[in-house]
């Protein structure tokens, strides 16, 4: 196996866990967040900033950027809950702007729009390797664990109580469900996973700048593949991720940029209006004939 | 400094106009179909494109190709209508703001496949102009988009109240099913009030091509400020889309002035957080606006 298709192998895990941990979001809950970007951006400054300007271990980034992007998360989506449908939608778009124009312009600790990069120095401790298939296993166990939480959830208290509020929230109420309590709490699982997708990212990039993980086409993409694999499934990401990834390399080197997202947004479209509960949805709706 | 303040203010207000443009077709469109056009800056991108070209190759000055760019838009929006909204007007909010979205997508990056990612801009005779006043400055481009803000906010407002297409559209937004069972043609009001928000984002580009860059990407960066002053006059409110853009206009440039450059943006984007937080139906929004006459 050669390094392109382990390269495939990895961005695959990858999108499938931050895919899956949008879905947890939006396909259960309801949030349909524009603004994923900003949670996989502070994730991944937080390992990058702290290993390349203060000298720390990735490690420490790990979990000084699960604890930062969660923290966020609350102090940010607890006023866009008071927002239903598009609104959420809207307010979410706002963050990774917000996140990007600062990344640009605290220079002293991000370096601003040059970009940060990581010095290579294999090792467990920086959690960086000479073979591409450690960077595998990773990516192949994060994912593994957004589906776990995915499912755990799905099963749960906690994913009827989800449901509930996405389907009807005065009702949810009036049955004793607090919707504020249970959407935070989701809110904190996605971002928390979310960090640890760009906890990875950087670690295996090894360079960051602002607009290549803040940006929105990021957000669109995560959602784009729980939406092609069956939003409010737990496979669905997986299932969405392993059909667009390897065809997204594919088509960015044969088409390169314009066309490549001219694609996007023709599935995008096609998906919502031809097959909208996806690849997992359709097939299980079939199934149960 | 407080010597320049009411210059400061005249440029806020003419900016405020320009920002009043932007987001009329918005909470027109939201008003009458309960959906938010993403895609909504796409359109005033391809109407910027239609200017440019125009412009570019026949030499014919942007505010006049409007009587071209803006029908031709319009017909778009009729077509969009017909294939994507409508189909998803009853749809989960999920499923409508990735249709809208995905439209966005497809449309930008066409642009971007035709016409390369290159800044482009039209230099016309008023580009640089502007009149003095009372000892102010008023820049001819920003006048223009002022004007052309409050006629169209006024046309609107007018042709809502005072006629009987306008009464029909109340009505239908207020109930559709009793307005059906009036006689009201739901399905073709739907459809001329989507093209017709798509036709003021058409007007709006051909405005903004002499004092803006036109490229690929430029609706996003316009429609993130047109959703912040929407939110803040109340999503569906024609006048609330008038005096949130002055008031975002306003902010903006006395930030820019006494505090910084970059803190700009950020302003409108604290402003529009602060609105959330304090009143998320916006200055001239109803409650639950998200659901009424849908249900």
């Amino acid at each position: 196996m050669n390094d392109y298709y382990l390269n495939i192998i990895v961005m695959t895990c990858l999108w499938a866990a931050l895919s899956g941990a949008w879905n947890l979001m939006a396909g259960y809950g309801g949030l349909v967040s524009l603004g994923q970007s900003a949670f996989f951006g502070i994730g991944a400054y937080a390992t990058a900033v702290l290993y390349a300007t203060y000298g720390f271990s990735p490690w420490v980034g790990l979990v000084a950027g699960v604890v930062l992007t969660t923290s966020t998360a609350v102090l940010i989506s607890w006023p866009c809950f008071r927002l239903r449908g598009a609104f959420f939608s809207l307010a979410t778009m706002v963050f990774p702007i917000v996140t990007e124009i600062i990344a640009n312009n605290w220079t002293d600790v991000t370096r601003g729009f040059t970009g940060i990069a990581m010095n290579f120095k294999p090792g467990i401790e920086n959690f960086m390797f000479q073979s591409r298939w450690a960077y595998v296993a990773a990516a192949f166990l994060l994912m593994l664990l957004v589906y776990g939480v995915t499912r755990w959830i799905h099963r749960g208290r906690l994913g009827l109580y989800l449901i509930a509020v996405r389907d009807d929230q005065d009702a949810a109420e009036s049955m004793g469900v607090e919707p504020v309590r249970v959407k935070l709490l989701i809110t904190m699982i996605s971002a928390a996973l979310t960090s640890l997708g760009g906890f990875l990212y950087a670690q295996y990039i090894l360079f960051l700048d602002p607009p290549s993980v803040f940006s929105i086409n990021i957000s669109v993409q995560i959602a784009l593949f729980s939406l092609i694999g069956g939003l409010g499934t737990p496979l669905g990401p997986i299932v969405g991720s392993l059909i667009m990834t390897p065809l997204d390399g594919l088509l960015s080197t044969v088409l390169g940029g314009g066309p490549r997202l001219l694609i996007y947004g023709a599935v995008l479209l096609g998906v919502v209006l031809l097959a909208p509960q996806g690849v997992v949805g359709t097939l299980q709706a079939r199934w149960r004939k | 400094m407080l010597a320049i303040l009411p210059q400061l203010l005249v440029s806020g207000v003419l900016i405020g106009g320009v920002y009043a443009l932007l987001s009329i077709g918005l909470t027109l469109i939201f008003g009458v179909l309960r959906v938010v056009n993403f895609a909504q800056g796409e359109f005033i991108m391809l109407a910027m494109f239609g200017a440019f070209w125009a412009n570019a190759l026949l030499g014919i000055d942007p505010y006049l190709s409007a009587i071209v760019v803006v029908p031709a838009i319009f017909m778009l929006g009729l077509l969009v209508e017909r294939f994507v909204i409508q189909r998803i007007l009853f749809a989960a909010h999920s499923m409508q703001i990735f249709a809208t979205f995905g439209l966005s997508v497809l449309l930008q990056n066409l642009a971007l496949t035709l016409w390369g990612p290159d800044y482009r801009s039209v230099t016309t005779a008023y580009t640089s102009l502007s009149y003095s006043f009372l000892g102010l400055s008023l820049s001819a481009t920003s006048l223009f988009a002022f004007i052309a803000a409050i006629v169209m906010a006024a046309g609107l407002i007018g042709f809502l109240h005072f006629t009987r297409g306008g009464m029909a559209l109340r009505a239908m937004v207020q109930n559709r099913y009793a307005a059906s069972l009036m006689g009201v043609d739901t399905k073709r009001l739907n459809r001329l009030a989507f093209a017709c928000g798509v036709a003021c984002a058409a007007v709006c580009g051909c405005i903004l091509t002499p004092m803006y860059y036109t490229f690929p990407t430029v609706g996003v960066d316009l429609i993130i400020t047109g959703f912040v002053v929407v939110v803040l006059g109340g999503m569906g409110s024609v006048a609330g889309a008038v005096v949130g853009g002055l008031i975002i206009g306003i902010a903006q440039t006395l930030t820019g002035f006494y505090l910084s450059v970059e803190f700009k943006d950020v302003v409108a984007l604290l402003l529009f957080i602060v609105i959330l937080l304090v009143r998320p139906q916006g200055l001239f929004g109803r409650k639950g606006a998200e659901d009424l006459g849908m249900k």
